[in-house]
């Protein structure tokens, strides 16, 4: 897994490590079972302080992704496949947001919405 | 002897100091094993005779400093445990670079002289030189060499990189992540430079006429603090809470405030989230000041 950080982006350092990171587990690239880098490597690393990727980290285990194993490290949790499944909807309701603002904004109608998400279906 | 890691790796209790027209007045700040502390404020609010008060080389008047959970500053097991880069390098002009081990190795009960020279040839450090024939950024180097080779737990940088170019300002930077990789390890760092903490210190201390102004997470202090701006007249209401606020002959003026003071202020003033220059600067002022000295 490479981490990749932007100095400029307005997204908080730590939210950027925790994204990818999340990307890396949902993807399969991590597997159930994975150990993340320990923090302090990974902070000397990605030049950042320890405490940005302590809330990295602490942040994924609240989001039950990843547990902290007492002398061993951050250990990735099997993939709850609801919880999957409800992120990926999610992420469908904020695109299908997005898609409603800017058709009204280009003054189109639900009908025109159809026909592009159609087309769109049929291309991918 | 295994070491005993504790909580906090420095703990100062209501330490008092008078030198001359200056004093450092009730100081009370912990540094937690672990993690880089930043040291800031402007010249003068005390941070290097902070910094000596901890390694023992002055004297308090009141109150405690204790290191590693119970050690006296002074006390040479303490000194063993410590790496120290100050602004001077504690070694002779006239001495090379390659004799130091020989030197200044005696002082302590752990030189790694191997690992001294790897680190001069880490940092390009030429070890045939004198010492009063380095660039400023080599004595810097050096020193911070000769701090790392007796393997301490807890590393102490006064103005590390004043008079250091950028590309030697990333390599310290480097250094002391790669020495934080312990666990154990814990870093003091005081600078004037404080974009220098970004992304390297993780918690910070603002000190400011010989007080402690503020001390905790760096990340927290950006959250905790904002940036007020405007122009005319001032909600006199919002004076008490207004840290040194600065106007200038136009009439617009600046303070920082709590983020929670936010309230009393309308929509036509900017509010900003307060960087640790902003902090450093407003703190330096009292409460409810209000001057008039600055230019647009």
């Amino acid at each position: 897994m490479q981490i990749l950080l932007s100095s400029t982006s307005s997204v908080p350092m730590y939210e950027q490590i925790k994204t990818q990171i999340r990307h890396a587990i949902n993807g399969g690239e991590l597997p159930e079972g994975a150990l993340l880098p320990s923090l302090r490597q990974l902070a000397a690393q990605l030049r950042v302080s320890v405490i940005t990727v302590t809330r990295a980290y602490n942040d994924l285990v609240a989001e039950e992704l990843v547990r902290n194993e007492h002398g061993r490290g951050f250990v990735v949790r099997a993939i709850d496949t609801d919880r999957a499944r409800d992120a990926l909807a999610a992420r469908v309701d904020t695109a299908t947001d997005e898609l409603v603002s800017a058709a009204r904004a280009a003054r189109m109608d639900i009908d025109d919405i159809r026909r592009k998400v159609e087309d769109a279906w049929n291309r991918q | 002897m295994e070491p005993t890691v504790t909580e906090n790796a420095v703990a100062i209790r209501s330490v008092s100091k008078r030198r001359g027209t200056f004093a450092l007045r009730d100081v009370d700040v912990s540094i937690p094993t672990g993690f880089v502390t930043g040291l800031v404020g402007p010249n003068g609010a005390g941070k290097t005779t902070l910094v000596k008060a901890i390694l023992g080389l002055i004297d308090v008047d009141r109150g405690s400093i204790a290191l590693f959970g119970d050690r006296a500053p002074a006390d040479p097991e303490t000194r063993d445990r410590i790496g120290v880069v100050l602004d001077q390098i504690t070694a002779a002009p006239e001495w090379r670079v390659e004799s130091i081990g020989r030197k200044v190795g005696l002082l302590y009960g752990r030189w790694d002289d191997r690992r001294f020279h790897e680190l001069l040839d880490r940092f390009a450090v030429p070890r045939a030189n004198r010492i009063g024939a380095l660039s400023r950024g080599q004595t810097v180097k050096l020193s911070l060499a000769m701090a790392l080779a007796h393997a301490p737990q807890l590393l102490v940088l006064d103005e590390p990189s004043s008079g250091l170019d950028p590309v030697a300002r990333r390599e310290l930077a480097d250094v002391i992540r790669e020495f934080m990789i312990e666990p154990d390890h814990t870093v003091l760092f005081s600078t004037h430079i404080t974009s220098e903490l970004d992304d390297l210190a993780d918690h910070v201390v603002v000190m400011s006429r010989g007080e402690v102004a503020y001390a905790g997470v760096l990340d927290d202090l950006h959250e905790q603090f904002a940036v007020v701006r405007g122009a005319g007249g001032f909600p006199p209401a919002a004076l008490p809470s207004t840290i040194g606020l600065r106007r200038d002959t136009s009439g617009r003026w600046e303070g920082l405030i709590r983020a929670e003071d936010t309230r009393w202020f309308g929509p036509e003033v900017v509010i900003d989230q307060a960087s640790t220059d902003d902090v450093v600067v407003h703190l330096a002022e009292p409460a409810g000041t209000d001057r008039k000295d600055i230019s647009a």
